[in-house]
């Protein structure tokens, strides 16, 4: 019987990954529905998505990273699933960070909870489903412009589903002087829901923030979490984005982020991976103008039956432009960690600096860690690097700090902290990175114990 | 009682003998000086007395305070007041000294049944001491011994003696790397732990350092035992004549 059905099995999947045969009822749901290019584009994303179904592991960017749960979750696109309410942010969210904030839940804006800026003239931070009711010229002339579809399942997924999400357009200039917190709420129902946010930020020549992202889970209900952010950052503009992913035990959280970097502009972020049972980040960036610089750096904490990814690509097309990418892993017993990560310097794109630089530590026999970091240069007159190392604690270490009278679970429980806070010293904002660092801690106290 | 008591000591690393049968002791308020060739197993006996790992002990006994040493773990040890001031200290990125200062004495506070310790009242407590041995606040919240000089490394392994207070201390080589100046200034925080409950076992290879930490009892370590002890003249007698006499006894 087994032999017999499985055929039958594939066939299907081939047919219906989730959430497609389910798009033809959940789209009359979606913001925008009657506006005729988004009702192209969205079908040219499910057309594509589709055609490939979920990505598959011959793929080589997804050689490492079964999505095949996501077949058996029974998915339902949480236009179509009962709507939650909830009355108050969780207060790890809440107290990430001071400033304004942008709340969603199951990929809804959120007005009651949230709290947004007085702007200047001109800027906007809103939700994108009100600006596909007043201004979706905009939206038009921005969305899906940096994160490609082709080849792209998860992203042509998003589209099909494009509705809501933080929408930031900072017009020359502006400096936002506190950070904005985008929270991003999934609160499932009974239903095993599949959220799919888009985020975009437009800062036009010379405007600045910092953007804080946090993404947490209600409850222990299984749910998909599908985002993708745009970010486009024109001349002398800079943007930190410092995210938490800090999603339910079952829940899948699959990110993508496409960013293109003008002259001088700076893209400065920071990941922390270290909810979810399966979570995955993908950021892209693409340097186009002169002296523009990109600093992706992150910690992924992958306990026990997790799995943490890391994709990265560093794409140097013009001249002096830099790029730094620091990433430490901390994997557990049976956990897993994914690094890819590629920097890729165009034939004329001279004098490019770009350094990456990969380093995990390995908790216990059974924890694993793909990495592969790439350079692929086309320039003579670069300056590039890359480095991957995996290992166990130092031994060394441990004695010297049980020589000095430190029981040896305290002692391991230092040495990890430390190795992680190599890291989160890359998050230049003192408040945030010690925000970060208590994140972090948490972690530490359910997955590797407070001693005594 | 003696504080240390080391009878027929062997052991091995990697299946290879290094201590061949070692007797050594302690009472307190004595200075011991232990000199010898270079893989002679100095450094073997400061691992086992701390209890590193990766030794195996084929025979012998060690007693501290009359009780069995190696019924206890390093930590134990440690908090039980045994401290090695190593030889080549280990860099540890990501911890600064103060928290490293501040969670050992913690540790051995707070085993001993007292309170951790007041933030205001430690920082208080690490600055008298670490004036006195040259140890700056920068250097403090630099992380431990990442970047520091050979003689900054040893100065903060004599701070950290001189916060956890130890009942026996063991300095591997702790004069090496020192200038001059750094030398007078370590030998002086060593000699203001001298006290009559307190012994200390200093391990070197010159005599200068005994000229400024004086022993009572100085000893040549040569083949994995003691072949020699003497008082301070043996010091001078190994500076001028080398270790031959003893090698070639052993062999
Ligand atoms: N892991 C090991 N495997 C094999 N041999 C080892 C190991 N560790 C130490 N040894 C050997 O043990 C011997 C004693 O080393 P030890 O470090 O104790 O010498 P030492 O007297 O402290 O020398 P020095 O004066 O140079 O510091 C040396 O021959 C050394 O090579
Ligand atoms: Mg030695």
């Amino acid at each position: 019987m087994a032999v017999s059905s499985t055929p039958r099995r594939k066939h299907m999947q081939k047919n219906h990954p989730p959430l497609s045969a389910s798009h033809p009822a959940a789209a009359p749901h979606l913001p925008g529905g009657p506006l005729p290019w988004l009702g192209r584009l969205r079908s040219e994303a499910i057309a594509s998505y589709q055609a490939g179904g979920l990505p598959s592991r011959k793929l080589e960017d997804w050689r490492n990273t079964p999505l095949d749960h996501l077949n058996s979750l029974n998915l339902t696109p949480v236009e179509l699933a009962t709507p939650t309410v909830i009355d108050a942010v969780p207060v790890w969210q809440r107290d990430l960070v001071d400033g304004h904030s942008a709340v969603f839940v199951n990929g809804r804006y959120y007005p009651s909870l949230s709290r947004l800026p007085d702007l200047p003239d001109g800027a906007a931070i809103g939700s994108l489903a009100d600006l596909l009711e007043t201004r979706p010229d905009v939206v038009e002339d921005h969305i899906g412009r940096l994160a490609t579809i082709q080849g792209h399942a998860m992203a042509a997924l998003n589209t099909a589903y494009l509705g809501d999400g933080l929408v930031v357009f900072l017009p020359p200039g502006t400096v936002l002087d506190h950070p904005l917190h985008l929270i991003n709420i999934a609160a499932p129902t009974q239903d095993a829901v599949a959220i799919q946010p888009r985020h975009l930020l437009i800062l036009e020549t010379g405007s600045a923030m910092t953007l804080v992202e946090s993404n947490g889970g209600l409850g222990g209900t299984a749910y998909l979490s599908n985002a993708v952010t745009e970010v486009s950052l024109a001349a002398g503009a800079r943007l930190q984005h410092v995210k938490a992913q800090l999603e339910s035990p079952n829940a899948t959280h699959l990110a993508t982020t496409a960013v293109s970097v003008g002259e001088g502009a700076h893209f400065d972020a920071f990941t922390l991976n270290s909810g979810a049972a399966l979570a995955r980040q993908e950021t892209y960036v693409n340097i186009t103008g002169r002296h523009g610089a990109a600093r992706v750096n992150g910690a992924y904490l992958a306990a026990a039956g997790r799995q943490q990814d890391n994709l990265t690509r560093i794409v140097h097309d013009t001249t002096d432009s830099v790029s730094r990418q620091n990433f430490r892993g901390v994997i557990d017993a049976r956990g897993k960690g994914v690094f890819q990560g590629k920097v890729l310097v165009k034939r004329h794109a001279q004098r490019t600096d770009g350094h990456q630089l990969n380093r995990v530590l390995l908790l216990a026999p059974g924890a694993r860690i793909d990495a592969k970091p790439e350079l692929e240069i086309y320039a003579d007159d670069v300056k590039c690097s890359h480095g991957a190392t995996a290992g166990e604690l130092d031994d060394g270490a441990l004695f010297y700090l049980c020589a000095r009278g430190i029981p040896r679970p305290i002692a391991r429980r230092m040495l990890i902290e430390a190795f992680v806070g190599e890291a989160l010293a890359e998050i230049a904002n003192e408040p945030l990175r010690q925000s970060f660092t208590a994140l972090v801690r948490e972690w530490l106290d359910e997955h590797i114990g407070v001693p005594a | 009682m003696s504080l240390l008591e080391i009878t027929g000591l062997r052991a091995a690393v990697d299946g290879k003998e290094i201590l061949t049968g070692l007797d050594l002791t302690i009472n307190p308020g004595e200075v011991h000086a232990i000199m010898g060739p270079n893989g002679s197993g100095k450094s073997t006996l400061s691992h086992i007395l701390a209890g590193r790992d990766g030794y195996e002990v084929l025979a012998g006994s060690v007693r501290y305070d009359g009780a069995d040493l190696f019924a206890l773990g390093a930590d134990e040890r440690a908090r039980a007041g045994i401290f090695l001031a190593f030889q080549y200290p280990v860099e540890l990125p990501g911890v600064t000294g103060m928290n490293f200062l501040k969670t050992a004495l913690n540790a051995t506070r707070t085993s001993r049944g007292e309170s951790e310790i007041d933030a205001m009242d430690f920082l208080k407590y690490i600055r008298a001491r670490a004036a006195k041995l040259g140890v700056s606040d920068d250097m403090l919240r630099r992380f431990v011994n990442v970047g520091f000089s050979g003689g900054e490394k040893k100065r903060f392994e004599i701070l950290q003696m001189a916060v956890l207070e130890p009942r026996l201390a063991i300095l591997d080589e702790t004069d090496s790397g020192l200038d001059i100046d750094a030398l007078k200034v370590v030998a002086e925080g060593v000699n203001a732990m001298r006290a009559p409950d307190r012994g200390l076992l200093v391990i070197t290879h010159y005599q200068r350092l005994l000229d400024y930490i004086v022993p009572d009892h100085v000893h040549v370590l040569a083949n994995g035992r003691i072949a020699a002890s003497g008082g301070k003249e043996l010091a001078l007698e190994l500076e001028e004549k080398g270790y031959g006499r003893f090698l070639d006894a052993a062999a």
